[in-house]
Formats: structure tokens, sequence, C-alpha cells
């Protein structure tokens, strides 16, 4: 009887949770491939882009060390007005932001952020089967890749080794058949403040309310950032330019905090950065470092 | 039609409420029922009489989502209509082991055993637990205790083994068992 009246209070529960685990609207997002802190919360649409103004010359220039260093200044401007820029001082450097008295032009970048009224979810109807599950080592999976999938920077305070997510059964995987080759190969790579780190493994499953980063990789499984933010934000996306690699930068807040994530390709891998409660210019850090080599 | 003219014809006493409802939800509606029931027949029995009490409860009620509403209903329904099924020995499906998993999340009371807990109270306490989950473990717990889901069904839809699902479970019901025992709730 006693179960029975938990199982009725179960049926009491709040809408939201009900609804987000319908059945019929199929799965939020793949736990193979990306465990992301989706959104449980909408947030009233926030306003206009932020643009984020990013003097690289401290990432490939002077400062190329960011790990464990809070303090170190990236030379970050922040305008929540797109269309009036201001010049920033970088270092000792005096620029123009709008491209026309670069003192440093080969570091000089604008990093756009677009903001999202809610956390970007990716559908996953690819059906995988763990026969055809290949393991890979972290080791094999740079090699896989055949770029550098891990980061150079991540913000002070985390913990440099990687977690592997709780749902790949402690490994990475690639999904392939002898006739149809790898059909699915996208992972994901957990980096936690050491406070993070610690819960992780005292509870056995990652805590959402402290800091994170994920880095999700692909190469023959496209991430479609396109379609993941469809709908996302009021105004038109706008691409940001690293060194000519373009990338997409938003930022959605939801009921944990503030959220970051970065698309791009780069060397033929699909990259999906997604910063969890810290500030944007560790993130910018963490992202720009992808592009110091 | 959106959810908000469905109840506005449900407060002018349309019978267009209905056919509308019927248009939108009936198929959530019985695939919650199904998942509990397991009996086509018996699952749309239910999901008409979720309309029924839906039209006998709006008004005065108004829904904020109408939706998980219609659901609440066809599951309380489809577990009235599971007990009636047991009394006539048609037990089947996998309410009685819903039930057994979540014996593991009682403690032994130390109360005296008619001491009743509020129904409300133990709401209030799966919602407090629900929101310290992450997203992931929140929806298989819900497809498991909620929507009544096969361990199979939820590994097949969440792309895991099924060994996965069951230890997740295992670790929530725990967690779960902690929790209530934290808010003094012994059932």
């Amino acid at each position: 009887m006693k179960s029975k009246q938990l199982m009725k209070a179960i049926g009491g529960i709040e809408d939201k949770y009900i609804e987000a685990a319908d059945p019929s609207h199929g799965m939020a997002y793949s736990t193979i491939s990306a465990k992301k802190p989706l959104k449980i919360w909408r947030f009233a649409p926030i306003a206009a882009s932020l643009v984020l103004i990013v003097a690289l010359a401290a990432v490939f220039g002077n400062n190329p060390s960011w790990f464990n260093h809070a303090d170190n200044n990236s030379g970050v401007i922040i305008s929540d007005d797109s269309d009036n820029i201001s010049p920033i001082a970088s270092d000792n450097t005096q620029t123009n932001l709008n491209g026309t008295e670069k003192t440093r032009p080969s570091v000089q970048t604008a990093l756009v952020i677009n903001s999202l009224t809610g956390a970007p979810e990716a559908t996953n109807n690819i059906c995988l089967w763990w026969d055809d599950a290949v393991s890979k080592t972290p080791g094999q999976l740079q090699e896989y890749y055949g770029t550098n999938i891990y980061p150079k920077v991540l913000p002070a305070g985390f913990r440099k080794d990687m977690i592997v997510d709780d749902s790949s059964y402690g490994n990475f995987w690639i999904f392939q058949t002898a006739n149809r080759g790898i059909y699915y190969d996208q992972n994901t790579i957990l980096y936690e403040s050491e406070a993070a780190v610690a819960v992780h493994e005292q509870q056995g499953y990652r805590d959402y309310s402290l800091p994170s980063i994920t880095v999700t990789v692909s190469k023959e499984y496209a991430i479609h950032w396109d379609v993941l933010l469809e709908g996302l934000s009021e105004a038109p996306l706008k691409a940001s330019s690293i060194n000519g690699h373009n990338l997409t930068v938003c930022k959605f807040v939801d009921g944990y905090g503030e959220h970051y994530v970065a698309y791009f390709a780069k060397n033929g891998v699909n990259f999906e950065i997604v910063g969890n409660l810290i500030s944007q210019d560790e993130f910018t850090k963490t992202v720009t470092g992808y592009f110091a080599d | 039609m959106e959810d908000d003219k469905i109840i506005e014809l449900f407060w002018k006493r349309s019978e267009a409420a209905l056919t509308e409802t019927e248009r939108k939800y009936s198929k959530y509606c019985y695939s919650i029922a199904f998942g509990i029931l397991r009996c086509h027949e018996d699952a749309e029995e239910c999901v008409n009489d979720t309309l029924a009490r839906a039209w006998n409860a709006i008004p005065p009620a108004r829904p904020s989502m109408l939706r998980t509403f219609l659901g609440k209903i066809t599951r309380n329904l489809s577990l009235n209509a599971l007990e009636k099924m047991n009394a006539e020995k048609r037990n089947f499906g996998q309410v009685p082991l819903v039930l057994s998993e979540l014996n593991e999340c009682l403690s032994a009371s130390y109360f005296e055993p008619e001491q009743q807990i509020e129904e409300e109270a133990i709401v209030q306490a799966v919602n407090r637990f629900l929101a310290r989950l992450d997203p992931e473990q929140q929806k298989v717990f819900i497809r498991r205790y909620w929507y009544v889901s096969s361990i199979k069904e939820i590994a097949g839809d969440f792309k895991m083994s099924e060994s996965k699902v069951k230890s997740i479970l295992f670790r929530l019901r725990k967690k779960l068992k902690r929790e209530l025992e934290k808010e003094d709730i012994w059932l």
C-alpha cells in the first residue's frame, strides 16, 4: 500500500517535469553524445546581441598560457551595442575596432555573442547499436580526429584532467559497421571545477549547479548547430571569425545561471564547446585557445 | 487549436472543446494509459473517461498546461482501472514491477502505522528531489515512475543499455529514499 501512496504522489509532480519527459516528444538529447545542462526553464528573450571584442594578442602573443591564472587580462571589452563598438586597449595597444587602425592586425578579432532565449537542444534520432561500438581511449580519440580536440586553456580552478561523461560507460566510442563504415562518432569531453569534480566523485554523477566545460566533437556525424539554434534567437545569428575560421558563439541563461556555447569546424572536425557557469572572459579564452596553433 | 482557445471552449460549455481536445491530445493520453494498462481497449476507455473528467473539471479549473492536466487525469484513471483489473485477476503490465521498485524508496516507519502522511507533502518532497537531479536523470525517473514506461522502452529512447537504465534507476531510488528520510517522510 505504501508504494502505491508514493506512486500516487509522483502523479502530482510539477508539470514541467512531466512535459520534459514526454515520450512522444522524442529524446531531447543523446546521452551518448552530449550530456549538457540543457534547459529546464525558459527565460524571457534577452535583448540585443552582445558584442565581445577579443584582443587575441593575449592568446597568441604575449601570454600564451592561461591555465590557472584567474587574474589574467585577456583584453576583452564587452559592448551591448553592436552598432557602436568602442575602441579597446589591449596591453600596450590602442585599437580601433572598425578594423581600420589595427595595431595588431594578425590577432585582432571580434567575437559576436548571440543571445539565445533558451538552451540549444540536440535531437538524436540515430539508432546506435552497441554491437557496433568501438571503444577509444583519450589518446586514440585524438588520433582518430586528427586534430587537437582538448582545450589548451581552462578557467582558473578547473581540474585539468578530463572526465569522461557518465553516460559513456567510462570511455569514448565510435559506432561503425563493415558495410556502413562509421555512422556516429560524436563524443563529449567534460571538464569541471575542482569543487564540481569533488561532488561528482562523491555522488557519482554531475552537479549541474557547478562550473563546467564540455567539448563535443565529431567528424562524420555533423553537429547541425544552425538547426539546433533555430528559433532560439530573436535576431539573425551573427558569425565570428578567428584566423579565418568561422564560428558561432551564443549565450543563454537557465535556472542554473549563464551558459556560453560555441560552434565551429576545424580541420574537418565539428566542435561544440559549452561553458557552464563560467565567465564570458573564461569561455572566450578556452575557445580562442583552440585557434592558437 | 491553441490550448487557451480549447479551454475557452470548455468554459463556454461548447462540445467543440471535446472534439479539439481529442484531436490534439488523445494520442498522448492513450500512450499514458496504454503504458500502465497494456491493453488497447482499457486504454481507449481511459482516454474517453479522461475527456469526460476534463469536461467536468473545466470549469472551474483553468489549467495552465492542458496537456499535462489531461495526462494526470489519464494516469490516475489508469491506475484506478488497474486496481480494478487486479481485483479481477487481470494483472499484467509494468505497474506491479514499478510498485515493487518504489518499495525500495520506503523506510521502515518509526511512527504509528496509522499515521498518515499528507500526500501533498510527499509530492513536494518528490518535486524537490527532482529539482536536484540533472535533466537526464529527471527524464529517466519520470519515464519509469510517471509514464510507467518499461526499462526496454526507456533504454531505446535514451540510447542506453537496459542495464544502464536499471543502474540509474537504482541510484535514484536510493537517493529518493535518503531525501524522503531527510524530510522526515517515512512511508
